[in-house]
């Protein structure tokens, strides 16, 4: 009873004592908690549309969200196939076909995108061309076609002329959402080189509607990164366009939310007589563009990055001046010279880069 | 008396600190986390077949919708030795090692993804 009483005018200090104690072991613990959450958790999956391979890296997700996720951009692809495949007749875009002067409707979406892709063509003064379908498929890249250099008089009826190449809008007219009037009997229509782009930013849409920030999503060459990163910046290693697989020619920083994209010749190509012949068509000769060997785009969107690095390719650094007001770029080519391959870097793209181990281009 | 308080742990402490650290130890495992280079081969985004980097040299024989594949491992990573696609860019593309590359047959729709952490170049991603 005495030990009781005895003890009684301490035990607040004690209970205090061992709280300070307990706080002090549950700080050290979360301190090494939080060194392993460095390690933080990712999820992710790899799926084929579009003829490429599709990718997602989801962090800080259960499994259970993640896979919710993942089928929820498969379905999108399958989706998005359905409206721009240029391959298949039952698309949206493959029955945007028919005689001059013919009325019809298509899904606004397409329609939104088409109307930006013709823009594109426009700005960039027929560099960029939707209506390339014809072409490529005379030299087999297409897909389902055996690679070949086609005759001349082949590419010569298939490659855009006068009005339809300097201003590809000139091909249809657009009065209203979702109609496309066609001025011409030869409109096949490939957004190829900006639907992926558009797949891409859908994904990004997508897992920032669902509460998932931290995420990563890629289409081929298109990536395009979330709004958020739980350690440090993002950063992308650019491919060397004539190393092996695994080699990288620079590094790229993003900031969060943003995209980037790159054109390659050697990503869908042949070689004949020690001649590289890839599936990125100067539409003003109808043979593979030569001012560049890649050409790496970041933008704010995907679909922007993605038709300006086709531009970009196409027109080569000497001659991107004229898309200088059309969006501010910053883009990395890549190039054959007479040294070899060198490199030439917009200024917008300086500050992101490092570890470039191609020397710049003399010229 | 005065002595013991000014430590910062006593004996109970000490086991109370090891008994959280190792839960917290515990539950790192258990974040599927990746360690060490595998490459995973997918058709369709099915999984079918996962191989450690670190074997010796062996080819593997993979059977899709589309037809055979044929794959080899060796010192310098994974790389398509056939395929049954037109175009051949998943034999061209060469060989894989380093964590995040991957190699595409997009008619088949297989791929095949290096996983693991990247230590080589710490990025995220590569554009191609």
């Amino acid at each position: 009873m005495n030990f009781h009483l005895s003890i009684l005018p301490v035990l607040p200090a004690r209970i205090a004592d061992i709280r300070n104690r307990q706080t002090k072991i549950v700080a050290i613990c979360l301190f090494l908690s939080s060194l392993f959450a460095c390690q933080q958790k990712q999820s992710q999956q790899d799926w084929a549309g579009m003829d490429t391979q599709m990718h997602a890296t989801l962090y800080e997700v259960n499994d259970s969200r993640a896979e919710q996720a993942f089928a929820l951009l498969e379905r999108e692809t399958q989706r998005l196939e359905g409206l721009y495949s240029d391959y298949d007749s039952t698309s949206s875009l493959y029955k945007i076909r028919g005689k001059k002067g013919d009325s019809l409707s298509v899904p606004l979406e397409v329609w939104t995108l088409l109307k930006m892709a013709l823009e594109t063509g426009d700005r960039s003064g027929g560099a960029f061309n939707p209506n390339l379908h014809q072409l490529k498929k005379i030299w087999g890249m297409g897909g389902t076609e055996n690679p070949t250099i086609p005759d001349s008089t082949l590419i010569e009826r298939f490659r855009p002329k006068g009005e339809a190449l300097s201003r590809p809008s000139s091909l249809v007219t657009l009065p209203d959402s979702g109609i496309v009037i066609l001025n011409a009997d030869s409109v096949f229509l490939d957004l190829g080189a900006i639907a992926k782009g558009y797949t891409v930013d859908r994904f990004h849409r997508i897992l920032d509607s669902l509460g998932i920030p931290i995420h990563l999503v890629m289409a081929g060459g298109e990536v395009r990164v979330g709004h958020a990163k739980a350690i440090g910046e993002w950063r992308i290693g650019v491919r060397h366009p004539r190393g092996s697989p695994d080699s990288l020619a620079a590094i790229l920083r993003l900031e969060p939310g943003e995209a980037v994209s790159t054109s390659g010749d050697y990503e869908r190509f042949f070689i004949k007589d020690g001649i590289r012949y890839h599936h990125i068509f100067n539409p003003e000769t109808g043979w593979p563009a030569r001012a560049s060997v890649s050409v790496t785009v970041i933008s704010t969107r995907n679909q922007y990055t993605d038709a300006l690095a086709t531009c970009l390719f196409v027109l080569g650094p000497e001659r991107a001046g004229i898309l200088a007001n059309f969006v501010p770029w910053k883009a990395l080519w890549f190039r054959e010279s007479p040294e070899g391959l060198c490199s030439v870097s917009s200024p917008g793209m300086q500050p992101r880069l490092s570890n470039l181990n191609v020397p710049a281009c003399r010229d | 008396m005065s002595t013991q308080e000014g430590k910062l742990f006593r004996p109970l402490d000490l086991l109370i600190a090891i008994t959280l650290i190792g839960v917290t130890l515990a539950s790192s495992v258990h974040i599927p986390k990746v360690i060490g280079h595998w490459a995973e081969v997918r058709e369709k985004g099915r999984l079918l077949a996962k191989y450690r980097l670190d074997t010796p040299s062996q080819f593997y024989s993979i059977e899709t919708k589309t037809g055979l594949f044929k794959l080899a491992i060796d010192e310098k990573g994974i790389r398509v030795v056939e395929a049954p696609c037109l175009h051949k860019i998943c034999v061209r593309t060469g060989t894989i090692k380093l964590a995040g590359r991957s190699i595409t047959c997009a008619p088949a729709q297989l791929s095949i993804r290096i996983t693991g952490k990247n230590e080589t170049d710490n990025i995220d991603a590569i554009t191609q």
